[in-house]
């Protein structure tokens, strides 16, 4: 019986490992493990041993079993590795073909440029506030210190609506509101629509768009509007840009200045952008004439501030060398979609 | 204002050239608009001397010369013929750029060669008055024997380099070469002198000549007359002349030039009249009567008002105060008495004058921004002194002075702590005095304040900030350093409103929308174009007085038109798919003619073109619009503006049936008003409204711990029973045990009666509190039947 065995699991090993498909290991396994099988029909022999053999062929019998039944699983698992293999081939696929995602729009030129200034103030504390676009000429000029027939008031040609109803010049009313709703300290910047009476040209639009940024509290000096434009520029164009503050003009602030950063194109070098000057003109600037802080019932005694205007519609073109301001008003989708 | 420099020389010691004096101005505020070497634009232009001239041997109409002009003798080829044989003519030589935009190259004429160009006065831009025989046809010929090689610009006598500085309007004296000879000395530390104003009277009385009269000394609180007789007019000479070309005034005659001259000077104004045209010999100087006319001197007839200042004679008005003259009133060829007018005329009423006119002039420019009534004295005499030294007539004893202006200086005290507080940096007393001192503020210490005596001219200087930036400007605001902000902190912060648009723009463009910015003009033929109706309320807008152009002379009140006109315009271009955004401002009147500010309230539109989209892609993106919004109840309703698509237009509403727009296809009519073939498809809404619904209470809610039970209903109904409202009602009638339902098919067809359709329903029903059964299913399922069946007539299919 032993050497039956062992012929057994001989001729079961080399079928089994000769097998051509799966239906062939099933086969070979009813034919050796099934109900009529030579392995179980030795188990059902073994009534006919001897009380001393039976154990020992036992152990055999069932060694053997084990043995067929594992060559026949791993044999069905090569069978089945394989089958899996050969499907994933014929599903195969080329990754180079177009992904389905759906394209990208954009936001406009001036919008990105908006956000990267307004995120540098909105880390500095300052919050971000709005203002109506038809404004009292009330608080677009006479509170700003530019009273009616005021020589400034030629620097800013002006779209009116009433007699005291103007289209903003500027974002500059933005802080007469806040300083008559607001107590100090204030830390404020309005972006906003601003109206001129220009006709469109390669460097004028009728609208264009400012930000405005004011200051008030206890001790704000000329050094500390010094100190927080620097680190505006700096962050805008880099930290090895340079400031120049030029004295200048404006109605509602004194002492004003103009200010030159370090041209963004050529690094200073001097280029078309800047006319060869290694700078460029990028905003006004000054501390709040008492003037005006007193207009909206602030006493200048006790508080002091500064503001600042920058043109974004300027620092957009400067930023992306936009060679025409009427491209930002036109909405080429080929302009437009420079911008992702 | 545009000062040569040689005029600025003549009051200050300017030993630095022109790119570094420059410099220095703008650093303490003269911003400067250019700097041009007059001689520069004659640069490779030399005298040069004809030594032959023989016929071309192939053009009978050239001449070839041999010229000498000082380094060499060149060969040059011309087509003049009123050049001689040792002429000295003006020669351009190879490589210069011509004032007339030439550029000179070696060049073969008919297969002579030629080395440069003999010029005419043309196309060196000369006039006669510039070099006598400049406007002769021909070759300019140049009468003074000079030697060849002389750069032109000698000859011309053109050595000047002329400055034009921006003046801001707190700084009508620096227009004038001695407020910006102040500046100069000031930014060079030099003595600034001052002009000679020293002259003789020749006896007589003014009296006899003339009286004035100022009744409104409100607007004229000084004038000052002054005769002078046996005038001869003339031109006034060279060097006057040349003075006044550089600054861009064409010289006329002496009187009249010396008028220029001292306005140029002095930054005051001058009037001459011819005596024999101030009938009765009197100067009144009053307010118009409404209605009034006079013709100017450009031959114009204008009516006046109450609020404009004339200058009258006895019976008449002669010139309009500050603008300009009346056109008889000017200097003649034959006039030999003249009366002298400087004014201060009130800045405020000349510019409204000036703009309700529409006449600017030199004089009324200046007056606009504001004279000083000191320096109207020192220009008179000034006039008076150049009049003495052109020989231009005898000045007549006395002058008529109607003076109603204290002239005595203004005195501010000025805490020095003050100027500190404001610059940020401790600046001692005594170098601040010696700051003001240098710009012509007399300042001195007396107990602890600065006591500063404020110039005539300088009155934009009212209080301590304005003194603050004397010293501030002056010191360098690059010696200030740069501080950090120090104080209370304050954080950062935007409002909810612009987070939600920030929220918006980054959805939209992930939906692969554009962002696009219009401006906010429009129109009424705009809203005909848009369809809109006689009485539609989007007809009530904001007008502009003194718009662009009537296309323009309305805020818009709907930011369709503009989106329409951009997607033309990019379909126009052959852009054939893209979806854009734009979002900004409406201007809602609240009546019109308007008495306060208008609402404006912030709009979202939306547009899609291409053969991928319809009516659902855009609704896709409204809706998920809603979802990141956390806008609750997205639900549209068919309906809309009437520029929309018949069929295909719905109202967009939020919970409780806020509505916050619409949305469709726009009507045919419309696409045809702009130009269009290509189906689009517009959302319009109202942002306020829609941010007004937000609800970002965020509360966990325990999952599920019984199964849910998924069934399926389908319903026959009639077409036009939308399928929104049956989905409305199978919510309504489901109850709580009705987790979820969304429509999953829409079918018409064979299988169906006519006019009818079938809607298929997929429903979860779920219990928090246990596993629903069957029975409890049905029950519900049949509950929602029966309100199908009551609703819409709906017979399960």
């Amino acid at each position: 019986m032993r050497e039956q065995l062992e012929s057994i699991l001989q001729s079961a090993q080399d079928e089994i490992l000769a097998a051509a498909d799966m239906n062939q290991v099933n086969e070979l396994r009813v034919k050796y493990l099934g109900k009529k099988g030579s392995v179980t029909a030795l188990s059902k022999a073994m009534g006919t041993l001897s009380p001393q053999e039976r154990p020992v062929v036992g152990e055999l019998l069932s060694k053997v079993r084990g043995q067929v039944e594992k060559l026949i699983s791993d044999k069905l698992q090569e069978f089945q590795s394989q089958l899996k293999q050969e499907k994933m081939k014929q599903e195969t696929i080329d990754v180079t073909l177009n992904s389905k995602k759906l394209d990208m729009g954009g936001l406009h030129p001036l919008t990105k440029v908006y956000y990267e200034v307004r995120d540098i103030f909105v880390k500095m504390g300052f919050e971000v506030l709005s203002g109506p676009e038809v404004e009292y000429d009330k608080y677009n000029f006479e509170m700003l210190n530019i009273p009616k027939n005021h020589p400034a008031r030629d620097m800013q040609d002006t779209f009116y609506v009433t007699e005291d109803i103007v289209l903003r010049t500027h974002t500059s009313p933005v802080q007469v509101r806040t300083m008559l709703s607001q107590k100090p300290p204030i830390r404020m910047i309005c972006p906003g629509r601003t109206y001129r009476t220009d006709d469109v040209d390669a460097t004028h639009s009728p609208i264009f768009n400012q930000i405005e940024g004011l200051v008030i509290g206890k001790n704000i000096t000329f050094a500390h509007l010094k100190g927080t434009i620097n680190t505006f520029l700096k962050e805008l164009y880099g930290s090895d840009t340079k400031t120049k503050f030029r004295p200048g003009y404006f109605p509602f602030t004194e002492p004003s200045a103009e200010v030159d950063a370090t041209c963004a194109m050529c690094k200073g070098k001097g280029c078309p952008a800047c006319k060869g000057a290694g700078m460029i003109e990028v905003l006004g600037c000054g501390m709040v004439n008492p003037k005006v802080l007193k207009n909206c019932g602030i006493d200048p005694e006790e508080y002091s501030g500064f503001a600042f205007g920058l043109g974004l519609d300027r620092l957009t073109n400067i930023k992306y060398r936009i060679s025409d301001i009427r491209y930002l008003y036109e909405n080429d989708v080929r302009f437009l979609s420079q911008f992702r | 204002m545009i000062a040569p420099t040689s005029w600025l020389k003549d009051y200050v010691d300017i030993q630095v050239d022109a790119a570094q004096l420059t410099d220095k101005m703008v650093m303490i505020g003269n911003g400067v608009e250019r700097i041009e070497d007059l001689a520069q634009q004659y640069d490779g232009v030399v005298v040069g001397k004809i030594l032959s001239l023989t016929k071309h041997p192939d053009a009978d109409k050239l001449q070839v010369c041999q010229i000498d002009v000082g380094s060499e003798t060149l060969q040059i080829v011309t087509g003049a013929d009123n050049v001689f044989e040792g002429a000295n003519v003006p020669v351009a030589t190879v490589g210069c750029h011509l004032p007339c935009g030439m550029d000179i190259k070696k060049g073969k004429l008919r297969g002579v060669e030629s080395l440069g160009m003999l010029c005419s006065g043309e196309e060196l831009n000369l006039k006669e008055e510039d070099y006598p025989g400049a406007e002769v046809y021909g070759i300019m010929i140049i009468q003074e024997d000079v030697a060849p090689g002389t750069p032109l610009a000698k000859v011309l006598g053109v050595d000047d380099t002329i400055i034009e500085f921006e003046i801001g309007a707190n700084r009508p004296d620096c227009l004038s070469i001695l407020g910006l000879a102040r500046e100069a000395g000031a930014a060079l530390g030099q003595e600034v002198a001052q002009p000679d104003i020293s002259f003789t009277e020749s006896g007589d009385d003014i009296h006899h000549y003339v009286q004035v009269e100022v009744q409104d000394p409100d607007l004229c609180p000084r004038y000052i007359a002054r005769a002078i007789t046996d005038v001869v007019i003339e031109p006034s000479p060279a060097w006057m002349q040349k003075r006044l070309s550089a600054a861009g005034v064409r010289p006329i005659n002496n009187i009249v030039d010396i008028t220029n001259f001292v306005m140029l000077e002095t930054g005051q104004p001058m009037h001459a009249f011819d005596l024999r045209e101030i009938t009765g010999g009197k100067i009144v100087v009053r307010r118009a009567q409404d209605g009034e006319k006079l013709v100017l001197l450009d031959g114009k007839e204008k009516e006046f008002t109450s609020s404009n200042l004339l200058i009258c004679d006895a019976q008449k008005p002669i010139g309009v105060a500050g603008v300009m003259g009346g056109q008889d009133s000017g200097i003649h060829e034959d006039t030999a008495t003249v009366i002298f007018e400087a004014a201060k005329f009130m800045y405020g009423n000349i510019r409204q004058t000036s703009r309700a006119l529409g006449v600017a002039t030199e004089a009324s420019m200046r007056f606009s921004k504001g004279t000083d009534a000191v320096t109207t004295k020192m220009a008179m005499d000034r006039a008076l002194h150049l009049v003495q030294q052109l020989g231009a007539g005898k000045i007549v004893c006395g002058e008529i002075d109607v003076l109603a202006e204290d002239l005595t200086p203004k005195v501010l005290r000025v805490d020095p702590n003050r100027v500190n507080g404001l610059i940020g940096k401790e600046i001692s007393a005594d170098t601040m005095i010696t700051l003001l001192n240098q710009v012509g503020i007399q300042t001195q210490m007396e107990e602890g304040m600065l006591t500063c005596q404020i110039p005539s001219f300088r009155g934009d200087i009212e209080g301590s900030a304005d003194i603050a930036e004397e010293v501030a400007r002056m010191y360098g605001y690059d010696n200030i350093e740069a501080e950090v902000m120090t104080g209370e902190i304050i954080g950062g912060k935007l409002s909810s409103y612009d987070a939600s648009v920030d929220k918006i723009r980054s959805l939209l463009t992930c939906e692969k929308y554009y962002e696009c910015i219009s401006y906010s003009f429009t129109s009424q033929a705009m809203m005909d174009k848009l369809g809109l109706g006689e009485d539609d309320p989007c007809r009530k807008a904001v007008e502009i007085i003194n718009p662009l152009g009537d296309d323009k002379s309305l805020l818009r009140t709907t930011l369709v038109p503009d989106m329409l006109n951009i997607v033309a315009n990019n379909l126009n271009k052959k852009n054939t798919e893209f979806r854009l955004f734009e979002i900004n401002k409406v201007f809602v009147p609240e009546e019109v003619p308007m008495k306060d500010l208008p609402k404006e309230y912030p709009m979202l539109c939306m547009a899609a073109v291409g053969k991928e989209e319809d009516f659902f892609t855009l609704k896709g993106t409204v809706e998920k619009l809603f979802e990141m919004l956390k806008v609750p109840g997205f639900k549209v309703k068919a309906g809309g503006a009437a520029y929309f698509h018949l069929g295909r237009k719905a109202q967009i509403f939020a919970k409780n049936n806020v509505s916050v727009g619409e949305m469709g296809e726009i009507h045919p009519d419309i696409m045809k008003n702009f130009g269009m073939k290509q189906r689009v498809y517009m959302a319009y809404i109202c942002l306020a409204q829609l941010l007004s619904c937000i609800e970002e209470n965020i509360v966990f809610t325990a999952l599920p711990k019984y199964p849910a039970v998924d069934r399926d209903m389908a319903v026959i109904v009639d077409v036009a029973v939308p399928a929104g409202e049956v989905l409305d009602s199978i919510i309504a009638a489901g109850g709580n045990k009705l987790e979820n339902a969304r429509l999953f098919d829409v079918y018409e067809g064979e299988q169906l009666e006519a006019g009818k359709k079938s809607l298929a329903y997929e429903m979860t029903f779920r219990a928090s509190d246990r596993t629903l059964t069957d029975e409890e299913v049905a029950h519900v399922m049949d509950k929602i039947l029966t309100r199908l069946t009551r609703d819409f007539q709906a017979v399960l299919r």
